[in-house]
Protein backbone atom coordinates (compact mmCIF):
# COMPACT_ATOMS: atom_id res chain seq x y z
CA UNK A 1 0.00 0.00 0.00
CA UNK A 2 0.84 3.78 -1.15
CA UNK A 3 2.52 5.83 2.01
CA UNK A 4 0.46 8.53 3.70
CA UNK A 5 2.63 11.05 2.33
CA UNK A 6 1.48 9.23 -1.39
CA UNK A 7 -2.07 9.00 0.22
CA UNK A 8 -2.67 12.61 0.40
CA UNK A 9 -0.77 13.59 -3.23
CA UNK A 10 -3.39 10.79 -4.54
CA UNK A 11 -6.70 12.09 -2.64
CA UNK A 12 -5.83 15.69 -3.80
CA UNK A 13 -5.35 14.60 -7.94
CA UNK A 14 -8.67 12.82 -7.06
CA UNK A 15 -10.37 15.28 -5.80
CA UNK A 16 -12.49 16.85 -8.64
CA UNK A 17 -13.50 13.23 -9.70
CA UNK A 18 -15.33 12.98 -5.90
CA UNK A 19 -18.84 13.35 -5.03
CA UNK A 20 -19.71 16.17 -3.14
CA UNK A 21 -20.43 13.84 -0.39
CA UNK A 22 -16.96 12.12 -0.56
CA UNK A 23 -15.58 15.58 -0.43
CA UNK A 24 -17.24 16.61 1.89
CA UNK A 25 -16.63 13.94 4.23
CA UNK A 26 -12.70 13.33 3.20
CA UNK A 27 -11.78 17.17 3.15
CA UNK A 28 -14.44 18.88 5.79
CA UNK A 29 -11.59 17.68 8.69
CA UNK A 30 -7.66 18.08 9.09
CA UNK A 31 -5.68 14.98 7.31
CA UNK A 32 -4.31 13.95 10.12
CA UNK A 33 -1.98 10.53 9.78
CA UNK A 34 -4.80 8.62 11.10
CA UNK A 35 -7.63 10.06 9.26
CA UNK A 36 -5.15 9.18 6.31
CA UNK A 37 -4.44 6.00 6.67
CA UNK A 38 -8.49 5.05 7.38
CA UNK A 39 -8.99 6.78 4.14
CA UNK A 40 -6.15 4.51 2.55
CA UNK A 41 -7.95 1.30 4.01
CA UNK A 42 -11.13 2.16 2.66
CA UNK A 43 -9.98 3.25 -0.88
CA UNK A 44 -7.86 -0.20 -0.76
CA UNK A 45 -11.10 -2.15 0.24
CA UNK A 46 -13.10 -0.64 -2.23
CA UNK A 47 -10.93 -1.53 -5.08
CA UNK A 48 -9.94 -5.07 -4.09
CA UNK A 49 -12.54 -5.87 -1.86
CA UNK A 50 -15.29 -8.37 -2.09
CA UNK A 51 -18.61 -7.45 -1.64
CA UNK A 52 -20.96 -7.88 1.26
CA UNK A 53 -24.32 -7.61 1.82
CA UNK A 54 -27.34 -7.05 4.74
CA UNK A 55 -28.06 -10.38 5.90
CA UNK A 56 -31.35 -9.07 6.29
CA UNK A 57 -32.13 -6.80 3.49
CA UNK A 58 -29.46 -7.95 0.54
CA UNK A 59 -28.30 -4.30 0.10
CA UNK A 60 -24.85 -4.51 -0.41
CA UNK A 61 -22.86 -3.03 3.19
CA UNK A 62 -19.81 -2.51 0.88
CA UNK A 63 -16.38 -4.32 -0.28
CA UNK A 64 -14.37 -5.59 2.50
CA UNK A 65 -11.18 -7.30 3.24
CA UNK A 66 -10.03 -9.19 6.36
CA UNK A 67 -6.83 -9.47 7.47
CA UNK A 68 -5.40 -11.17 10.87
CA UNK A 69 -3.29 -8.93 12.53
CA UNK A 70 -2.23 -8.73 16.51
CA UNK A 71 -4.64 -11.44 17.42
CA UNK A 72 -7.72 -9.65 15.78
CA UNK A 73 -9.64 -9.27 12.44
CA UNK A 74 -9.40 -6.35 10.95
CA UNK A 75 -12.43 -5.60 8.40
CA UNK A 76 -11.48 -3.27 6.19
CA UNK A 77 -14.60 -1.41 3.89
CA UNK A 78 -17.21 -1.58 6.56
CA UNK A 79 -16.71 2.48 7.09
CA UNK A 80 -19.92 3.18 4.86
CA UNK A 81 -22.73 2.23 7.34
CA UNK A 82 -23.70 1.32 10.81
CA UNK A 83 -22.78 -2.38 10.69
CA UNK A 84 -24.18 -5.01 13.05
CA UNK A 85 -22.50 -8.56 12.98
CA UNK A 86 -22.85 -11.32 14.73
CA UNK A 87 -21.95 -15.38 14.02
CA UNK A 88 -23.99 -17.14 11.55
CA UNK A 89 -22.34 -20.38 12.27
CA UNK A 90 -19.36 -21.63 14.27
CA UNK A 91 -17.07 -20.04 11.19
CA UNK A 92 -19.24 -17.63 9.13
CA UNK A 93 -19.78 -13.77 10.61
CA UNK A 94 -23.52 -12.32 9.44
CA UNK A 95 -23.64 -8.91 8.63
CA UNK A 96 -26.63 -6.60 8.51
CA UNK A 97 -27.68 -2.96 9.15
CA UNK A 98 -27.97 -1.58 12.60
CA UNK A 99 -29.89 1.88 11.48
CA UNK A 100 -33.66 1.54 10.41
CA UNK A 101 -32.91 4.52 8.22
CA UNK A 102 -30.57 2.21 5.51
CA UNK A 103 -32.51 -1.17 5.71
CA UNK A 104 -35.81 -1.77 4.40
CA UNK A 105 -36.17 -4.69 5.98
CA UNK A 106 -35.81 -2.84 9.68
CA UNK A 107 -38.97 -0.48 8.40
CA UNK A 108 -42.63 -1.12 8.74
CA UNK A 109 -44.37 1.22 7.14
CA UNK B 1 -51.33 19.04 21.44
CA UNK B 2 -47.77 19.20 20.90
CA UNK B 3 -45.42 21.76 22.49
CA UNK B 4 -42.57 22.12 19.81
CA UNK B 5 -39.21 23.24 20.98
CA UNK B 6 -36.67 24.70 18.54
CA UNK B 7 -33.71 25.82 19.81
CA UNK B 8 -32.23 28.74 17.79
CA UNK B 9 -28.96 31.34 17.57
CA UNK B 10 -30.33 33.46 14.69
CA UNK B 11 -30.65 37.19 14.56
CA UNK B 12 -34.47 38.33 16.39
CA UNK B 13 -35.72 39.49 13.41
CA UNK B 14 -35.55 35.94 11.61
CA UNK B 15 -36.47 33.94 15.05
CA UNK B 16 -39.47 36.18 14.74
CA UNK B 17 -40.40 35.55 11.16
CA UNK B 18 -39.64 31.63 11.63
CA UNK B 19 -42.22 31.36 14.71
CA UNK B 20 -44.73 33.75 13.17
CA UNK B 21 -44.62 31.20 10.10
CA UNK B 22 -44.64 27.85 12.15
CA UNK B 23 -47.64 29.67 14.33
CA UNK B 24 -50.13 30.18 11.85
CA UNK B 25 -49.24 26.88 9.92
CA UNK B 26 -49.88 24.64 12.94
CA UNK B 27 -53.02 26.71 14.37
CA UNK B 28 -54.27 24.62 17.35
CA UNK B 29 -51.81 21.94 16.62
CA UNK B 30 -48.76 23.13 17.86
CA UNK B 31 -47.61 25.11 21.05
CA UNK B 32 -44.24 26.50 20.21
CA UNK B 33 -41.13 27.29 22.53
CA UNK B 34 -38.15 29.31 21.39
CA UNK B 35 -34.94 27.99 23.21
CA UNK B 36 -32.50 30.60 22.68
CA UNK B 37 -28.58 30.47 22.04
CA UNK B 38 -27.37 33.28 20.39
CA UNK B 39 -26.46 36.29 22.46
CA UNK B 40 -28.67 37.82 25.26
CA UNK B 41 -28.92 41.18 23.49
CA UNK B 42 -30.44 39.50 20.58
CA UNK B 43 -32.54 37.68 22.94
CA UNK B 44 -33.96 41.14 24.48
CA UNK B 45 -35.48 41.94 21.05
CA UNK B 46 -37.20 38.81 19.87
CA UNK B 47 -40.88 39.71 19.88
CA UNK B 48 -42.33 36.05 20.28
CA UNK B 49 -43.47 35.90 23.58
CA UNK B 50 -42.72 32.25 24.52
CA UNK B 51 -38.83 32.19 24.50
CA UNK B 52 -36.11 30.85 27.38
CA UNK B 53 -32.39 32.27 26.83
CA UNK B 54 -29.26 29.64 27.44
CA UNK B 55 -26.11 30.70 28.49
CA UNK B 56 -24.99 26.94 28.78
CA UNK B 57 -21.96 26.50 26.64
CA UNK B 58 -23.18 22.40 25.87
CA UNK B 59 -25.64 23.76 23.91
CA UNK B 60 -23.57 26.10 21.62
CA UNK B 61 -21.92 25.20 18.66
CA UNK B 62 -19.12 22.38 18.43
CA UNK B 63 -18.97 22.82 21.99
CA UNK B 64 -17.91 19.11 23.29
CA UNK B 65 -19.76 17.01 24.26
CA UNK B 66 -22.91 18.83 23.22
CA UNK B 67 -25.57 17.97 25.77
CA UNK B 68 -28.92 19.19 25.73
CA UNK B 69 -29.58 18.12 29.17
CA UNK B 70 -30.20 21.97 30.36
CA UNK B 71 -33.04 22.53 26.71
CA UNK B 72 -35.05 19.70 28.00
CA UNK B 73 -35.63 20.51 31.55
CA UNK B 74 -36.11 24.06 30.76
CA UNK B 75 -39.07 22.60 27.98
CA UNK B 76 -40.72 20.07 30.24
CA UNK B 77 -41.01 22.86 33.23
CA UNK B 78 -42.11 25.21 30.51
CA UNK B 79 -44.76 22.60 29.20
CA UNK B 80 -46.04 21.47 32.90
CA UNK B 81 -46.43 25.60 33.40
CA UNK B 82 -48.05 26.88 30.25
CA UNK B 83 -49.25 23.54 28.25
CA UNK B 84 -50.31 21.45 30.53
CA UNK B 85 -52.90 19.89 28.25
CA UNK B 86 -49.69 19.07 25.65
CA UNK B 87 -49.38 15.38 25.12
CA UNK B 88 -45.97 15.20 23.51
CA UNK B 89 -42.90 17.72 23.23
CA UNK B 90 -40.85 18.25 20.00
CA UNK B 91 -37.15 19.45 19.78
CA UNK B 92 -35.74 20.50 16.82
CA UNK B 93 -33.23 22.59 15.48
CA UNK B 94 -33.38 25.81 13.93
CA UNK B 95 -32.30 23.75 10.29
CA UNK B 96 -35.52 21.80 10.63
CA UNK B 97 -37.67 23.21 8.31
CA UNK B 98 -41.03 22.40 7.82
CA UNK B 99 -42.96 22.52 4.92
CA UNK B 100 -46.96 21.18 5.64
CA UNK B 101 -49.10 22.93 8.02
CA UNK B 102 -50.50 18.87 9.21
CA UNK B 103 -46.98 17.86 10.14
CA UNK B 104 -47.52 18.71 13.87
CA UNK B 105 -50.46 16.42 14.14
CA UNK B 106 -49.00 13.69 11.87
CA UNK B 107 -46.00 13.52 14.23
CA UNK B 108 -48.54 13.53 17.59
CA UNK B 109 -50.41 11.03 15.75
CA UNK B 110 -47.46 8.93 14.70
CA UNK B 111 -46.20 8.93 18.65
CA UNK B 112 -49.80 8.05 20.39
CA UNK B 113 -50.12 4.92 17.45
CA UNK B 114 -46.89 3.57 17.25
CA UNK B 115 -47.48 2.84 21.72
CA UNK B 116 -44.20 3.94 21.84
CA UNK B 117 -42.97 6.97 24.72
CA UNK B 118 -40.23 7.98 22.26
CA UNK B 119 -40.04 8.46 18.32
CA UNK B 120 -36.19 9.51 17.39
CA UNK B 121 -34.94 9.87 13.84
CA UNK B 122 -32.54 6.55 13.15
CA UNK B 123 -33.07 5.47 16.82
CA UNK B 124 -31.69 2.18 17.84
CA UNK B 125 -29.64 0.22 19.79
CA UNK B 126 -26.11 0.65 19.01
CA UNK B 127 -24.50 -1.92 21.70
CA UNK B 128 -22.14 -4.34 19.21
CA UNK B 129 -22.16 -2.22 16.21
CA UNK B 130 -18.97 -0.47 14.59
CA UNK B 131 -21.27 2.88 15.35
CA UNK B 132 -18.42 5.45 16.21
CA UNK B 133 -20.55 7.11 19.34
CA UNK B 134 -20.65 3.34 20.47
CA UNK B 135 -16.83 2.84 20.32
CA UNK B 136 -16.57 5.97 22.24
CA UNK B 137 -18.35 5.51 25.44
CA UNK B 138 -18.82 1.88 26.03
CA UNK B 139 -16.03 2.24 27.89
CA UNK B 140 -16.89 5.48 29.43
CA UNK B 141 -17.27 4.97 33.25
CA UNK B 142 -19.28 8.44 33.87
CA UNK B 143 -22.10 7.12 31.57
CA UNK B 144 -21.92 3.34 32.90
CA UNK B 145 -22.01 4.42 36.13
CA UNK B 146 -25.00 6.34 35.92
CA UNK B 147 -27.11 3.79 33.60
CA UNK B 148 -26.10 1.43 36.42
CA UNK B 149 -27.10 2.95 39.08
CA UNK B 150 -30.86 3.78 37.19
CA UNK B 151 -31.19 0.69 34.96
CA UNK B 152 -34.55 -1.34 35.21
CA UNK B 153 -32.86 -3.50 32.15
CA UNK B 154 -30.84 -6.44 32.25
CA UNK B 155 -28.16 -5.41 30.73
CA UNK B 156 -27.11 -1.60 32.22
CA UNK B 157 -24.82 -1.39 29.34
CA UNK B 158 -26.55 -1.19 26.50
CA UNK B 159 -26.61 2.22 24.88
CA UNK B 160 -29.11 3.49 22.30
CA UNK B 161 -29.14 6.35 20.06
CA UNK B 162 -31.15 8.70 18.00
CA UNK B 163 -30.39 12.12 15.76
CA UNK B 164 -30.30 15.11 17.91
CA UNK B 165 -32.65 16.91 16.16
CA UNK B 166 -36.06 16.09 15.40
CA UNK B 167 -36.90 14.01 19.46
CA UNK B 168 -40.59 13.30 19.87
CA UNK B 169 -41.33 12.48 23.39
CA UNK B 170 -44.41 11.31 25.69
CA UNK B 171 -44.98 14.47 28.14
CA UNK B 172 -44.39 12.00 30.87
CA UNK B 173 -41.48 10.15 29.32
CA UNK B 174 -39.75 13.87 29.34
CA UNK B 175 -41.07 14.37 32.79
CA UNK B 176 -39.63 11.09 33.97
CA UNK B 177 -36.42 11.57 31.74
CA UNK B 178 -35.65 14.56 33.31
CA UNK B 179 -36.13 13.58 37.10
CA UNK B 180 -33.73 10.58 36.92
CA UNK B 181 -30.87 12.37 36.89
CA UNK B 182 -28.80 16.02 36.30
CA UNK B 183 -26.58 16.55 33.59
CA UNK B 184 -23.17 14.41 33.17
CA UNK B 185 -20.79 15.39 30.55
CA UNK B 186 -21.80 12.75 27.78
CA UNK B 187 -23.07 13.77 24.15
CA UNK B 188 -26.56 14.37 23.70
CA UNK B 189 -27.13 11.74 20.92
CA UNK B 190 -25.73 8.74 23.40
CA UNK B 191 -27.10 10.33 26.31
CA UNK B 192 -30.89 10.59 26.31
CA UNK B 193 -32.26 7.68 24.22
CA UNK B 194 -29.60 5.42 26.55
CA UNK B 195 -31.29 7.18 29.79
CA UNK B 196 -34.67 6.98 28.92
CA UNK B 197 -34.42 3.43 27.55
CA UNK B 198 -32.87 2.53 31.24
CA UNK B 199 -35.54 3.93 33.02
CA UNK B 200 -37.91 1.56 31.63
CA UNK B 201 -39.25 3.60 28.37
CA UNK B 202 -40.00 1.99 25.23
CA UNK B 203 -38.32 3.55 22.18
CA UNK B 204 -38.67 4.02 18.15
CA UNK B 205 -37.57 5.09 15.05
CA UNK B 206 -39.77 7.86 12.72
CA UNK B 207 -37.76 5.69 9.81
CA UNK B 208 -39.47 2.48 10.95
CA UNK B 209 -42.88 3.39 10.67
CA UNK B 210 -42.94 6.67 8.65
CA UNK B 211 -41.77 8.54 5.48
CA UNK B 212 -42.23 11.41 7.93
CA UNK B 213 -38.60 12.35 8.29
CA UNK B 214 -37.13 10.66 4.97
CA UNK B 215 -35.72 14.37 4.52
CA UNK B 216 -34.01 14.34 8.00
CA UNK B 217 -30.53 13.78 7.90
CA UNK B 218 -27.00 14.62 9.92
CA UNK B 219 -25.57 15.79 6.94
CA UNK B 220 -24.86 17.21 4.28
CA UNK B 221 -26.87 20.56 3.95
CA UNK B 222 -29.96 21.10 1.70
CA UNK B 223 -29.49 23.73 -0.58
CA UNK B 224 -32.43 26.21 -1.48
CA UNK B 225 -32.56 24.51 -4.36
CA UNK B 226 -33.15 21.12 -3.43
CA UNK B 227 -35.62 22.74 -0.56
CA UNK B 228 -37.94 24.38 -3.11
CA UNK B 229 -38.05 20.76 -4.63
CA UNK B 230 -38.81 19.09 -1.28
CA UNK B 231 -41.42 21.60 -1.03
CA UNK B 232 -43.48 21.07 -4.56
CA UNK B 233 -43.11 17.41 -4.08
CA UNK B 234 -45.12 17.78 -0.79
CA UNK B 235 -42.87 16.46 1.48
CA UNK B 236 -43.44 17.41 5.41
CA UNK B 237 -40.21 18.71 6.58
CA UNK B 238 -36.05 18.86 6.27
CA UNK B 239 -33.00 18.88 7.75
CA UNK B 240 -30.51 20.16 7.73
CA UNK B 241 -30.70 23.81 5.61
CA UNK B 242 -27.88 26.09 6.67
CA UNK B 243 -28.73 29.01 4.48
CA UNK B 244 -29.54 31.66 6.33
CA UNK B 245 -29.52 34.32 3.56
CA UNK B 246 -32.35 32.20 2.01
CA UNK B 247 -33.98 31.35 4.75
CA UNK B 248 -36.54 34.43 4.94
CA UNK B 249 -37.96 33.78 1.31
CA UNK B 250 -38.04 30.45 1.91
CA UNK B 251 -40.54 31.07 5.08
CA UNK B 252 -42.48 33.20 2.84
CA UNK B 253 -42.96 30.59 0.18
CA UNK B 254 -43.91 27.86 2.82
CA UNK B 255 -46.64 30.83 4.42
CA UNK B 256 -47.61 31.74 1.12
CA UNK B 257 -48.14 28.06 -0.02
CA UNK B 258 -49.89 27.15 3.46
CA UNK B 259 -52.37 29.50 2.72
CA UNK B 260 -52.86 28.75 -0.70
CA UNK B 261 -53.84 24.95 0.01
CA UNK B 262 -53.88 24.56 3.94
CA UNK B 263 -53.33 20.70 4.79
Amino acid sequence: MAGLGMTRFLLHLAKPFLSEAERERIFSKPLTPDRLAAIRSAAYARVFGKPVVCSLCGKPLGKVICRVRYGRMDVLGLHEDVVRVDFYDRSTLRFRHARPESCKALQHR
Amino acid sequence: MLVNTILIHYPAELCDAMFETFSSMAAEDARFLLAYGGPHAEFAKIQYPDKIFFDDLHLRGQASPQNSWPWLKAASEWTRSHAAEATAVHFTECDHLVFRSDYWRRMEALLLSSGKDFLGKDCFCCSNTNFHFFLEYRDDPTLLALLGSISKRDDPTQLWTALGNGMLFRREALEALVAATDSIPCYTEILIPSVLFHTGRTLGSIDEISEQFDHVRFRPNFSSAEVLSLMREGTSCCHPFKDRERLPELLDKILERHRVQPS
